[in-house]
């Protein structure tokens, strides 16, 4: 794969040389600007009216255009947030100058991802919104990439300041696997942690040039995974952006000093690009996030042995001894003391003879330490990105780009994970003509010193003081130098002294925990970091070097087929490969290669006048999988000029994603957490010796379970919308309503087998051998909503956004746990002025975001989030002649802490002040 | 369940050696009278403490518990206690046996003894035994068997909750704690607890019985053969860690070396007949292996799997329910606990040999008492029919029985060593 990437890159380069040719030729120079503001325009299009030479303003206005077209010469300048506007030029010695007037007209964007092919926003067959960097430039997001939470729909669960996950149509979770993102075209996934990496690493917030979003199933055009939406970002073209541009955010948080103490937020952009001659032109982006962050401190106690239907509940440390905090580690370790205490009491007859129900468990848990004290939550996060773009002909754009990023944040899986160090590059070869694409890429992912802070936590405990010596399977051999029998120690004689039994367990406690470390103490961090440094599942550091290479290509038949219908195919061939050393997947004996190979093909045709059809069919297969064929169907009705109604079915899946495919990590002392290849049916034997129902056999019954083979998710989804431009082009309408059905889903089942092959027996729930495996569950269940959002331009550049959605599950069978998490309403409204006061100078923008409450399902935990009210505002001043910007934002303006998924950090307000030079 | 076990060889028994020679106390013990009186239900609302200073036929105890600060800081505060209460009698054997003081001495001698500060300490560890956490009157004595295990108020390591056990049991008509009966039941029942009167001293253990037999000196043979069962052996499965092993519930038969003499006796003799020796020879040969003491168990001449065989037929043991190790070491059968009729009891020679019968036991009762034990091997040197030879006698500890206790269980003393085939 890489070898073959090589050779095309040669083969590209041999081409660039040889091509010399070139015509008589006219140069035209000139300048635009903003009429109104008198600005310089950058990044205006100009283009010769029907021919094919074309160039942009740099970022000062100015242009110049290489044409072999004769006198008089037609230019066509074109801009988004413009009128278009034509100038007749005559001879070359003129100097061209233009005043374009800003447009205030709504719906003009032009999306891609929709359809693979550029069309505006209006006519869109399926649902999709769009972010441009004007957008952006008058949030009051402090990162880009939060902007994405106001659109319509959608939901974002936020691990911490950094990371943050959006979905849309329900299925969230902090990795989630039902949503994807591609930045440039590039799927940034880590590929061995299975979790979209978002703005760790990828885009800077200067090089967004637009944020797609496509709601929904998006399997039929975007491959495995996409079934509850598609993020697309891309960055500006050095071509059509040039200059050098700036921004220094500087802020303040926790100026409650509730977390932690006040402290200080900095974001530092960087863009340079250079358009060196109409051929070649290059970008070099840096962004470097710095700050304390937000904490996980749900210190509520959390009812862990019920597993999946797991919730918090009344109690604390110093009232429950069996206290397991949400956001508090090391106290997961819980163990029954009652048979110590049956032990040391003969049997039990004297508990018994107290009033204790000695059949019953007395579980007790370890002391934990908070989030505070043993995750490092101090953010970092610094990106570079360079590109070189070349123009092999007019048409052709070869690009070659590197994005690297290296960070240190907080993410929720099934723990609250470290990430420490992480580092992921992704790099990129990629041709570009009108017709066809050809992109071929790799992402390294390296997770340097990530750890898990439950495991981790947990070990430094054993570390200091060992819970249950020798607590191998079957053969515990107590010490009393354990900490459980230090506890049950002081416990049972405490009890037996008719010490009231909770104060026997906090004096047990105390006695246990002597010698505890103390947290911030170098001690303390010395031993915490070597158990962090080793490897799970003798430590929690978990060692990933897992890789992908793409390569992708389409192309575009229509000149070919326009008679009969537009048509576009492509194929794509993927091979992931996985590499944990053993310490995740089943690698210790080398890498592991997943390949997937997908074609796609699609037709558009105007049936009628005002109805377009498309037909869009996508075959992949994985090999470890059958393949599987999606097939979507759209039609778009015009029901009058800038109004549609937009119809689609379509279909999504997802391959049960790599870590579900491959993974082979112990849990605690018996559990076996697997993979759902084939190849484990014969490292664990399940052939020979069988395996069962482990919930089945806890209750007495004795169910033999065939391990059978996955198959991926699917979802049917149907939808049907309207855009529209209403009021004289001020208000644009937006409305939807879907309904899908999931089926196949994947999630983990419970198996045991006896150890020696002997016959099950009740006893091997504790004595044999578990293993968590993934399975597809039979139970189907359906999802619909709707949403609908306005847009209003009001005079003298005020703006007013008001969206709201709803998503909802039925049909949900009993004791079944979807892990849905969405609200079923939500609201975002803002309003804002682009320029006004002394020479329209002046802008803000306050935005409002409130989402209903609802219980929140989640590997790390579940329980009910409380309904959540944001304000965001900025306030901002334009120096036109820098094209510079201060803004004086504020994220959660009220600073009323707010958290959207169980366990993660909640979130307060974030004040800061920007200053961005060169901002168009 | 897996069973927890945990290794005592770092508990402190802070027992007083004293204890270790308690011997011949309570002569009265093999006569004393069975009650036949109601006792009046007791007031309550006062505690234990405060019954025991009206009784005067408990005034010894009031004094010791006075004497030892026990009436204050335990039976005269809330809890729930049972406190077997020995009388006058049981602390005047007590005192006998420990002290020397006549048995019809005046009062004054024995208050004296009970006052004498250097006693105060190991009179604590003897009240502390009597008075065992719950209560229990006489009508709710387990009649199960093995016996159910309490917990006396002796604590035998300052760290862990090792407390010295109690086996309240009732076995028709009798009623006892440990091999000693309750002569006066239901004493009293008060506010923190109840009153059953004993006749005796219950005697606590004084160590595991790995350092009870180790302190035996006519165990000497019985020692070097466990040292030898257990060559090449390691950790837990070893015979010397079972009887250190703190929480299980023993009951061990320890061939006393007269006993081991007699054996190695017959089996140097035959061998040497076997081998063509006259008679003389052979008995000169077999006088020279006894000579050798319990070395001999040390020699070439005994294989390891012979000492390990009738080891393991010494340990008697119940069906433990694992399958790894079919029959455990986990009843303490007390000398009353064994049927007055021919029974047998399984061995852990059992683990071995699943069909083995056992060895087979009997005991004599006379009244509430055991005063005869034996215990018949399967096989017999030389070899005989099956059970025809004599059967091994308990030896008793002069006036308290046969009843040998450890932290861990019982063991008896027995005159033969008992072969398995």
């Amino acid at each position: 794969m890489r070898k073959n990437a090589s050779y095309l890159f040669a083969f590209i380069l041999a081409q660039c040389i040889s091509i010399a040719a070139f015509a008589q030729s006219t140069t035209l120079i000139g300048k635009v600007k903003n009429s109104s503001s008198g600005e310089d325009a950058a990044a205006v299009s100009v283009a010769v009216k029907s021919g094919t030479d074309g160039t942009f303003t740099d970022d000062k206005g100015n242009f110049r255009l290489t044409t072999t077209q004769k006198f008089p010469i037609t230019l066509l300048f074109t801009s988004v947030g413009y009128e278009m506007q034509e100038t007749v030029v005559n001879s070359s010695a003129q100097l061209i100058d233009i005043g374009l007037v800003p447009s205030n007209t709504l719906g003009q964007e032009v999306v891609v991802s929709a359809s693979r092919v550029p069309q505006r926003i209006l006519e869109s067959p399926v649902s999709v919104e769009r972010v441009s960097a004007a957008t952006i430039r008058n949030s009051p997001v402090s990162n880009f990439y939060d902007v994405v939470s106001t659109l319509k729909g959608v939901d974002i669960t936020t691990s911490s300041l950094t990371f943050k996950t959006p979905t849309t149509r329900g299925f969230n979770s902090s990795g989630n696997v039902r949503f994807n993102q591609l930045v440039d075209g590039m799927d940034n996934q880590a590929p061995g942690l299975n979790f979209s990496v978002g703005a760790i690493i990828g885009l800077s917030e200067l090089d967004v040039d637009n944020i797609e979003l496509l709601s929904g199933a998006s399997s039929a055009l975007y491959g495995s995974g996409g079934m509850n939406g598609t993020l697309l970002m891309t960055s500006k073209n050095p071509f059509k952006y040039q200059g050098l541009s700036f921004l220094v955010k500087t802020g303040v948080m926790h100026t409650d000093e509730k977390q932690r103490d006040i402290s200080p937020y900095y974001n530092w952009n960087l863009r340079w690009a250079k358009k060196m001659s109409d051929k070649f032109a290059f970008k070099i982006n840096t962004e470097l996030i710095q700050a304390k962050d937000w904490l996980g401190n749900d210190q509520r106690n959390y009812n862990r042995s019920a597993g999946y239907y797991g919730n918090v509940k009344a109690g604390t440390r110093s009232t429950d001894p069996n206290y397991d905090g949400v956001n508090v580690f090391g106290d997961e370790t819980s163990v029954d003391i009652m048979p110590f205490l049956k032990a040391y009491t003969g049997g039990g007859a004297v508990l018994s003879s107290l009033g204790y129900d000695i059949n019953k468990p007395i579980n007790v848990s370890r002391t934990g330490y908070t989030e505070k004290e043993v995750l490092n939550p101090n953010t970092v996060n610094f990106k570079v990105a360079a590109s070189l773009h070349y123009k092999i002909t007019p048409k052709i754009e070869a690009s070659l780009a590197g994005y690297w990023g290296t960070g240190n944040t907080i993410y929720t899986g099934a723990s609250r994970y470290n990430i420490r160090d992480f580092k992921m590059g992704q790099y990129k070869l990629e041709f570009n003509h009108p017709n066809w694409m050809l992109r071929a890429y790799t992402t390294q992912e390296n997770a340097g010193g990530t750890f898990n802070a439950t495991v981790t936590t947990q070990l430094f405990n054993e570390s200091w003081k060992t819970s249950v010596t020798g607590a191998t399977v079957g053969n515990p051999d107590p010490q009393p130098t354990d900490w459980y029998v230090q506890y049950v120690g002081k416990y049972l004689s405490d009890i037996l002294s008719f010490v009231p039994d909770l104060t026997a367990h906090n004096n047990a406690r105390a006695i246990a925990d002597i010698g505890r470390p103390v947290s911030g103490t170098k001690a303390f961090k010395d031993a915490f970091n070597t158990v962090a440094g080793k490897p799970v599942p003798i430590g929690g550091l978990l060692l990933d070097r897992s890789d992908l290479y793409n390569i992708e290509g389409s192309y575009n038949l229509t000149s070919v087929t326009n008679k009969v219908a537009d048509i576009i195919v492509g194929a794509n061939y993927k091979q992931y490969v996985l590499n944990s050393q053993g310490t995740l997947f089943h690698d210790e004996d080398g890498p592991i290669d997943i390949t997937e190979i997908g074609v796609y093909a699609q037709a558009t045709r105007q049936v009628i006048d005002r109805l377009k059809l498309t037909l869009s069919g996508r075959y992949d297969k994985n090999e470890n999988f059958e393949g599987r064929f999606t097939p979507r169907a759209t039609a778009v009705y015009k029901v009058a000029k800038d109004n549609n109604i937009r119809a689609s079915f379509q279909t999504a899946y997802r391959f049960p994603h790599n870590q579900m495919q491959w993974i082979d990590l112990p849990i605690g002392f018996d559990l076996q957490l697997i993979g759902g290849n084939k190849a484990f049916v014969d490292i664990y034997q399940f052939n020979t010796n069988q395996v069962y129902d482990y919930e089945a056999l806890r209750k007495g019954t004795v169910t033999p379970f065939t391990v059978k083979a996955l198959k991926p998710e699917s979802l049917s989804s149907f939808e049907l919308g309207y855009k529209g431009l209403l009021a004289d082009g001020k208000l644009l309408l937006d409305v939807y309503g879907y309904a899908g059905q999931y089926k196949d889903f994947l999630g983990r089942f419970i198996v045991v087998q006896n150890r020696d092959g002997d016959p099950i027996s009740v006893g091997d729930t504790s004595a044999g051998q578990k293993y968590s495996l993934p399975i597809n569950t039979a139970d189907k269940v359906q999802t619909y909503g709707f949403g609908f959002g306005l847009d209003y331009r009001l005079p003298k550049n005020f703006t007013l956004g008001f969206n709201a959605a709803s998503d909802n599950l039925k049909d949900v069978p009993a004791d079944f746990v979807a892990y849905f998490n969405a609200p079923k309403y939500k609201v975002n409204a803002s309003i804002g002025n682009t320029g006004f006061g002394h020479n329209k100078r002046l802008g803000f923008n306050v935005a409002y975001r409130w989402q209903d409450a609802f219980f929140y399902q989640g590997d790390f935990g579940n329980g009910n989030l409380p309904s959540v009210h944001t304000v965001d505002a900025q306030l901002s001043f334009k120096f036109p002649s820098t094209k510079s910007v201060l803004k004086f934002g504020a994220n959660n303006l009220l600073n009323q802490y707010y958290y959207n998924s169980i366990g993660n950090s909640q979130i307060g307000g974030l004040y800061y002040v920007s200053f961005g030079y060169n901002i168009y | 369940m897996k069973s927890i076990k945990i290794n005592f060889k770092t508990f402190l028994i802070p027992v007083v050696a004293a204890l270790m020679i308690m011997t011949s106390c309570n002569k009265e013990l093999e006569s004393f009278p069975i009650p036949s009186v109601e006792v009046e239900p007791p007031p309550t609302g006062t505690t234990i403490a405060s019954y025991i200073s009206t009784n005067s036929n408990y005034s010894f105890l009031d004094t010791a518990l006075r004497t030892t600060g026990l009436y204050t800081t335990l039976l005269d505060k809330p809890g729930s206690y049972t406190l077997y209460a020995p009388s006058n009698d049981a602390f005047k054997g007590l005192i006998f046996a420990l002290f020397n003081v006549p048995l019809n001495s005046p009062d004054d001698a024995f208050i004296g003894v009970l006052k004498n500060p250097a006693f105060k300490s190991g009179l604590t560890s003897i009240l502390l035994h009597h008075i065992m956490t719950g209560q229990l009157t006489a009508a709710q004595f387990p009649t199960t068997f093995p016996n159910v295990a309490y917990l006396s108020t002796l604590r035998l390591d300052p760290v862990l909750p090792a407390f010295a056990k109690l086996f309240p049991s009732a076995r028709a008509p009798y009623i006892y704690v440990n091999n000693v009966p309750i002569t006066s039941p239901d004493l009293f029942s008060g506010s923190n607890g109840v009153i059953q009167g004993v006749p005796a001293i219950v005697a606590p253990p004084t160590g595991t019985l790995k350092t009870a037999i180790a302190a035996q000196p006519t165990l000497s043979y019985f020692r070097a053969a466990i040292a030898r069962a257990d060559s090449g052996a390691v950790g837990l499965s070893r015979f010397d860690s079972l009887l250190n092993y703190g929480l299980t519930n023993m009951t061990v038969l320890a061939p006393s070396d007269d006993a081991f003499k007699a054996l190695i006796y017959k089996l140097a003799y035959g061998s040497a007949i076997a081998k063509g020796d006259d008679a003389v020879t052979a008995d000169a040969k077999a006088n020279l292996a006894v000579a050798a003491g319990p070395a001999f168990l040390a020699t070439n001449n005994v294989t390891t799997e012979l000492i390990k065989g009738v080891m393991a037929y010494h340990f008697l043991a119940a069906e433990s329910g694992e399958p790894d190790l079919p029959y455990q070491p986990i009843e303490r059968i007390f000398s009353v606990n064994f049927s007055p009729t021919p029974t047998f009891i399984k061995t852990l020679v059992n683990n071995a040999f699943a069909v083995h019968p056992g060895v087979l036991a009997q005991a004599t009762f006379t009244g509430p008492i055991v005063s005869a034990l034996t215990f018949t091997g399967l096989g017999s040197l030389p070899p005989a029919t099956p059970y025809s030879g004599t059967p091994a006698n308990a030896i008793p500890v002069p006036g308290i029985g046969f009843d040998r206790i450890g932290v861990n269980g019982v063991y008896y003393i027995i005159d033969q060593v008992l072969l398995p085939q």
